[in-house]
């Protein structure tokens, strides 16, 4: 847990407003490197989000041509960029439950884990990201939204608090009760 | 907020600063470690997630995707951004406050204030959005008169006022015809009464003292005229002599 927040609590990119400025001026280029730079997160975000893996990479796809779309409305500075990016996933998640009415069954895991591990490693790995997440779609939009959050995107409290236009405290509030309902479910299933 | 809430915040905080492991929270917490142990491994279970990658193959494709759509989608070049747009909506709003304030301040300028010509100017727009040009030409004159009245030891801006006021009166001249005097005569008559109070100690006549003349119905238009004699200034006796077809 530890090595996973070191690596995932730098929300900003190095250099982003510069990039930034020069996509919103229709530079191409600028943006390309700001999707290399923010499309694992994204996917990460999605992928948590929905049972489905192609429609995880559909909507992450989508985020990205939406964002490429409304990149005036994302204000340098205002909060990380990745951070907005989240935003548009959100509302493409929740569109995309709209159309589906439901929940999409699981065919096939595609997602690789990030490192080097031995097949049995690697078979339990994806059992239990499988596992969390079926329990995430227990949990209510707001509690999975500051679960991914703050675990897997490792945003800063503040930043999930400024994104979901509620408290700090709120916030925290939310993730316990979240973990607390999640726990009961991995339990429940035998995950834990 | 509980004390296991606060027990419960007190380990996610250790665990996500790595301060100590969740057996360390468990031992320090004896009688909550029932109840913190799945959440504390659920915790850690959620951050394994961050061991997703997406495929290399769809990053690939995807970027490819991204990039055809921005060239067949150029962004084009807005000269100005939202930020902007609220820039210039402030300023507007601090514009319109400015001339509603400076509009309602120059009412009470006198002829030789800076802002007498702004009261001028505004009037002119309340005639010409006034749906009865003709009430507002004569509550314009009552205006010079009571300018008058307020400069009248000065006379080059008692000048000012009369110069104003004639217009005032040559438009009310040309706007008078059978239609119109029906609609001025009560509005001129309710104009009266207040130069008759005392508070108008150098204009103490009417404003305005019409005189129906009738005229003989061969009369072939009814225009009324307007004489206003103003021999000695400041005293101001302007009177409206007006023909009308015997009925």
């Amino acid at each position: 847990m530890r090595e996973h927040q070191a690596t995932s609590t730098d929300s900003s990119l190095p250099d982003e407003a510069r990039l930034v400025r020069h996509a919103k001026s229709g530079n191409s280029e600028a943006f390309a490197e700001l999707y290399d730079a923010c499309v694992e997160r994204v996917y990460r975000y999605i992928y948590f989000r929905v049972t489905d893996d192609i429609a995880a990479e559909d909507i992450t796809s989508q985020v990205f041509l939406k964002a490429w779309e409304n990149l005036d409305r994302y204000q340098i500075g205002s909060s990380p960029f990745v951070a907005w990016l989240y935003t548009i996933a959100r509302n493409l998640v929740i569109d995309f439950y709209r159309a589906k009415k439901g929940s999409v069954p699981l065919d096939e895991i595609t997602a690789l884990p990030a490192k080097e591990q031995s097949p049995v490693e690697e078979v339990e790995l994806r059992f239990s990201l499988q596992a969390m997440r079926d329990g995430l779609q227990a949990l209510t939009d707001e509690q999975q939204q500051v679960l991914i959050l703050k675990y897997i995107a490792g945003l800063p409290n503040e930043n999930i608090a400024k994104l979901m236009n509620k408290r700090e405290g709120a916030v925290r509030a939310l993730q316990m009760r979240a973990l607390q309902t999640l726990s009961k479910y991995m339990k429940e299933k035998d995950y834990l | 907020m509980t004390d296991f809430e606060q027990i419960l915040e007190e380990c996610l905080d250790d665990l996500e600063q790595g301060a100590s492991s969740v057996d360390e929270c468990l031992t320090r917490h004896p009688k909550h470690a029932a109840q913190l142990e799945p959440i504390l491994l659920t915790a850690g279970r959620v951050a394994e997630g961050q061991a997703v990658r997406p495929s290399a193959a769809f990053k690939a494709r995807a970027r490819a995707k991204l990039t055809q759509h921005m060239q067949v989608h150029p962004r084009k070049r807005v000269w100005f951004n939202f930020s902007m747009l609220r820039l210039a909506t402030n300023l507007a709003i601090v514009m319109l406050a400015l001339l509603v304030t400076g509009t309602a301040y120059a009412q009470g300028a006198l002829p030789g204030d800076m802002l007498y010509a702004w009261k001028l100017n505004s009037e002119l727009v309340w005639r010409a959005i006034s749906s009865d040009p003709i009430q507002t030409d004569i509550a314009i004159a009552n205006r010079r008169i009571a300018e008058m009245n307020a400069v009248a030891d000065d006379p080059i801006r008692m000048a000012e006022a009369w110069k104003g006021y004639q217009e005032v009166r040559t438009r009310l001249e040309s706007e008078l015809d059978a239609e119109t005097l029906e609609q001025i005569l009560p509005v001129i008559e309710v104009e009266q009464e207040p130069v008759d109070e005392p508070t108008l100690p150098i204009i103490p006549t009417p404003l305005l003292n019409i005189t129906v003349t009738p005229q003989p119905e061969s009369t072939a238009l009814p225009l009324p005229t307007i004489s206003i004699p103003a021999t000695s200034l400041p005293k101001i006796e302007p009177t409206i002599q007006i023909p009308l077809p015997i009925p």
